[in-house]
């Protein structure tokens, strides 16, 4: 809480100081728009950030995604608008890019009605400066007792607090707008005010205070008795120290890599394992320099000038140069943003979603099939890339979160809805695979929100072994779970609307066998596996952790559906009714229980999540008792072929 | 005699047995997990799943153990009694056995496991193994235990006197959870220091029972000189002593303990950070195990993920204390005699059903064969 309380502090100094003193030279227009920067190597540069390396194409997506809930504003992409933040910051305050949902908040911050509900960096710092009182009294609050209107002014403010370190990350480097005496003016390396940065005066800073402090010996603190160029030098000094205040603690744009940290000293692992890296404020103000970072700092400043200067040819030169500096390939991943790999393939899932339905509706399966199956294959070949691309750029399996899990089962699931179909070839296969792919790439992209989606694992999960046996294992269980759902799902309607005949009832009751068998054999396997890591890691087989209890809830129904139906208690349209509700048990263990939040697996309280499960729950029980009512209104009329 | 066992055998592996138990079991594992967000994974786990029978509302209904008992002596009956001991039925009859093992594993866990931990400074060794769950009242005369009493058994009012000990301690307040307030001056009468300062109050139980705070304030009389009211509470780091005819009696509330038959001494402590925040990586402590009854001694690594196990205790990273001079590593201790089950189950099951789905599919091509055939 004292770290936060500091935080806000540093905010609620830096908007004093924002709305006091403009001092950065500010663009005179907004050209970068008009002619866009050649900012793929721009987009490259790495930077470490939430634990890992990235490239600041990601970090610009997500940050912007934190802010505006979208990767991009209007017509500029993510990286612009980092750029502009961090080279002219007195432009970029003025685009609106803080989504403020809350209507009661925008009335508290004074804002007016818009449209879209966005508004710049100046125009919400005089709310954030009227609502800071109320946000150090709610940092006392238990969390608890924070209503929804006070968390959404909570989150305001630190994102606001993000905001103003990326605003001034690079401020040492900038050019300033201040007036530096004759005499100090002689000793900068260059004479051209234009160019006078932090990082110049610093040089001259020692002997500036100095200067002050005799002046105050002699004439006292009213500033009236100094001469002008006595007036000058105190103005200057009070500057640069205002500047290092305002960036204290700036350590967020992490660009640079720790010279004194030995994973990066280690000529064999420079730039591949991640070291420690340090923000450009960090290291003037804790004195880290080296030869090496100068090279840095030069080549940032040379951005900085290129920028302002529209020197487009310059600025992807020396974009270049940081790039082979900083020596961390982040090509794989800015192909991954640009591909999108899992928001292109859900279009093409529901594109050969489409196109089964299509043949199955007009019963012209012949073409059709193979322009299905094609389109399926590419969702299914980028679905596969994208996860290959999180492998490949973490280093580790692919699942290691719920989100990651959800991405997970979005391939397996339809990928063996595709095998069945090339055994069964009748299209079924293949709207099941779509239409899997559709709800859980949805899934996926409604919980990809939240920003970036590529996390470092806490110590416990931190483990490729357990990653790659348990977690795949349950994962490819759900994905079984799915397709046995989604077929019964088909079997039901299919009888419910006496479209299907005898023979492919007959195939796919058999194939139903299958997988349900199939799913017992990855879900049962698969949790004993998770028992037996709990074993490997604090000792203990079975703790009945919400998690746990889930996958077992799945294995114990597909047991009782299993069993009742070898031995006759359920009946052929009992099991396919059982089997169709395996959707509602596996999204119940799979992403209900981490809704109790509680447990190692917990992973917080999501209302929308909540809901959205209820809804689905009961408009299973809905779907699945109606579809059974139909069949055996049919079966008492002697219309369907056999309930199964 | 023989018939009539037969015959109850034969009944108890009827399929309708497990037709009946498998939804109760889950309705119990849905309500045990939903109760966890009120009363805690510990006490809905003795609740739930640890006991016989539970209470829902004034009704009871059967809970985890008889659950599960029932489960299992239907599964051992239909496994002996019914089994085809067919080829085709092998996939099963594997699976079936595999489940049985990892039932009667987990039954030989529930009767002889042991958990606890071992909390070491960097520098220092330990032998002491401290319970998760279970506190005592302990008096102590140096490093000699005179008395021990489970927390279970303590009570308001009660009286607490033994021949070893020269004084009786009577209990005024006992709370399982205490909150510590600062005792107002009208209530400092007759209270002896640090009690004099500080009172313990009744608190709701915290739903992580490791949480609890459990504490007695008590009155001491039958000394000459050192009478009076005394507090003392689970992990006091001064907790009061009463020196009697020139013996110093220490009275504590402290986690049951048992102490392991070698030593660790903690070299190192490390905590490997993601680069850039405060989210650890990797925990991991260099140890030395010191075995004087078997003349060993040897280092050792213990990591997240990487247990060591020596004769027949399994020690794990559990935890860490950074905020002392030196570092303290956690352990958690381990006996359990029925860990090797489950591994032996998870491959039987999962073979069993590899088999059986194998066969299943091979016959399904064949019958397809052959009706294209005909």
């Amino acid at each position: 809480m004292k770290t936060r309380f500091l935080s806000l502090l540093v905010i609620f100094l830096s908007i004093l100081f924002m709305a006091a003193s403009p001092l950065w030279a500010k663009d005179d227009d907004t050209h970068h728009e008009q002619k866009p920067f050649a900012m793929a190597e721009f987009g490259q540069l790495p930077i470490l950030h939430d634990g890992r390396i990235k490239p600041l194409d990601t970090f610009a997506r997500t940050q912007l995604i934190r802010f505006s809930d979208k990767d991009h504003i209007e017509h500029m992409p993510a990286i612009t608008w980092l750029a502009t933040t961090l080279f002219d910051p007195g432009n970029a305050s003025e685009l609106k890019i803080f989504r403020i949902n809350n209507e009661n908040l925008r009335h508290l911050m004074g804002l007016e009605e818009r449209k879209k509900p966005l508004y710049a960096f100046v125009e919400i710092t005089e709310g954030l400066e009227k609502t800071f009182p109320t946000v150090e009294k709610l940092m006392s609050e238990n969390p608890q007792n924070i209503s929804s209107d006070q968390k959404d002014l909570l989150t305001l403010h630190e994102n606001a607090l993000e905001y103003t370190q990326i605003l001034r990350s690079l401020s040492l480097l900038l050019p300033l707008n201040v007036t530096v005496p004759e005499k100090w003016a002689k000793e900068l390396p260059t004479l051209s005010t234009r160019s006078v940065n932090f990082l110049t005066l610093k040089k001259i800073d020692a002997g500036i205070q100095d200067e002050i402090k005799q002046i105050i010996k002699r004439k006292g603190q009213n500033p009236v008795k100094y001469t002008p160029n006595e007036q000058m030098t105190a103005v200057l000094g009070w500057q640069i120290k205002m500047i290092a205040d305002a960036a204290e603690g700036n350590n967020l744009f992490r660009v640079i890599p720790d010279p004194w940290d030995e994973r990066n000293t280690d000529e064999k692992n420079t730039g591949q394992k991640s070291g420690e890296w340090i923000s450009p404020w960090e290291l003037v103000q804790s004195g880290k320099g080296s030869p090496r970072t100068s090279e840095f700092l030069d080549l940032w400043t040379a951005l900085g000038s290129n920028w302002s200067q529209l020197d487009d040819k310059a600025w992807h030169d020396n974009s270049k140069k940081l790039l082979a500096l900083g020596n961390h390939s982040t090509r794989l991943e800015i192909f991954y943003n640009k591909l999108q790999p899992f928001f292109t393939s859900t279009i093409f899932f529901a594109l050969s979603f489409l196109l089964a339905l299509i043949a199955l509706t007009f019963n012209q399966t012949k073409y059709i099939w193979v322009l299905a199956g094609g389109v399926l294959a590419i969702a299914l070949g980028l679905q596969g890339l994208g996860l290959v691309a999180r492998v490949l750029v973490l280093e580790r399996p692919p699942v290691g979160t719920l989100y990651e899990s959800i991405l997970f089962v979005g391939f397996v699931a339809p990928f063996f809805a595709a095998l069945m179909e090339l055994r069964m070839k009748n299209m079924l296969g293949f709207l099941s695979a779509g239409f899997m792919g559709i709800g859980v790439g949805l899934l996926a992209l409604s919980m990809a929100e939240e920003g970036d989606t590529m996390k470092v694992l806490t110590a416990v999960l931190n483990t490729q072994f357990w990653l790659a046996t348990h977690v795949l294992c349950i994962t490819i269980g759900y994905g079984w779970c799915l397709v046995t759902s989604v077929l019964s799902h088909i079997m039901l309607l299919g009888q419910a609307t006496g479209k299907l005949d005898r023979p492919t009832l007959k195939n796919l009751t058999h194939a139903q066998g299958t997988l349900a068998l199939t799913a017992l054999l990855f879900t049962a396997t698969g949790t004993i596996l998770g028992g037996i890591w709990a074993d490997q890691s604090w000792g203990r087989f079975w703790g009945w952790d919400p998690k746990e209890n889930g996958a077992m809830l799945i294995v114990l129904w597909l047991i009782w559906i299993i069993h009742g139906k070898i031995a006759g208690q359920f009946s052929k349209l009992a099991v396919t009714m059982g089997l169709s509700f395996l959707s509602v048990i596996v999204g119940t263990a799979w992403i209900g229980v981490n809704l109790l939040g509680i447990g190692l697996h917990s992973y917080g309280f999501i209302e929308g999540l909540f809901w959205g499960l209820g809804v689905f729950t009961v408009g299973e029980m809905i779907l699945i008792g109606g579809l059974a009512w139909m069949i055996q209104r049919k079966k008492q009329e002697g219309t369907t072929p056999d309930a199964a | 005699m023989l018939e009539t066992i037969k015959n109850t055998a034969n009944r108890l592996a009827q399929p309708d047995i497990l037709f009946w138990v498998l939804p109760m079991m889950m309705a119990l594992i849905v309500l045990g997990t939903v109760a966890q967000k009120s009363i805690g994974l510990f006490a809905a786990q003795q609740e739930y799943f640890g006991s016989f029978f539970l209470m829902l509302g004034p009704i009871p209904v059967p809970a985890g153990l008889s659950i599960m008992g029932v489960f299992l002596v239907n599964l051992l009956c239909k496994f002996v009694m019914k089994s085809e001991w067919t080829w085709q039925k092998s996939g099963t009859i594997i699976s079936h056995f595999g489940v049985l093992l990892l039932v009667f594993g987990g039954l030989m866990t529930a009767l002889t496991s042991k958990e606890g931990f071992v909390m070491i400074p960097q520098g220092g060794s330990s032998t002491i193994v401290e319970d998760y769950h279970a506190r005592n009242l302990a008096i102590r005369s140096d490093t000699e235990t005179l008395l021990t009493i489970p927390h279970e058994h303590l009570e308001n009012g009660m009286t607490v006197s033994d021949p070893k000990i020269p004084f009786t301690l009577s209990i005024d307040k006992y709370c399982f959870n205490c909150t510590i307030t600062s005792r107002p001056e009208n209530l400092q009468q007759g209270w002896e220091r640090p009690g004099i300062f500080m009172m313990l109050n009744k608190a709701p139980a915290e739903s992580q029972d490791e949480k609890n705070l459990t504490g007695i304030e008590f009155s001491i009389t039958g000394t000459h000189g050192v009478d009076g009211k005394y507090l003392t509470f689970d992990g006091f780091p001064k907790p009061p002593t009463l020196v009697v005819n020139d013996k110093p009696y220490t009275i504590t509330i402290e986690r049951a303990r048992r102490e392991l038959p070698f030593s660790i001494e903690l070299k190192e402590f490390k905590r490997a950070l993601h680069p850039g925040t405060d989210m650890a990586s990797a925990f991991m402590s260099q140890i030395i195990i010191n075995d004087k009854e078997q003349g060993v001694s040897f280092p050792a690594t213990i990591e997240m993920n990487e247990p060591l196990r020596y004769r027949g205790f399994t020690l794990y990273q559990s935890s860490f204390d950074l905020n002392g001079e030196v570092p303290y590593t956690i352990l958690a201790v381990v006996e359990n005699k029925g860990r090797l089950f489950p591994y032996i189950a998870s491959i039987l099951i999962a073979l069993g059903l590899i088999i059986h789905l194998g066969l299943r599919i091979a016959n399904r091509i064949k019958s397809r064969t052959e009706e294209n055939a005909a």
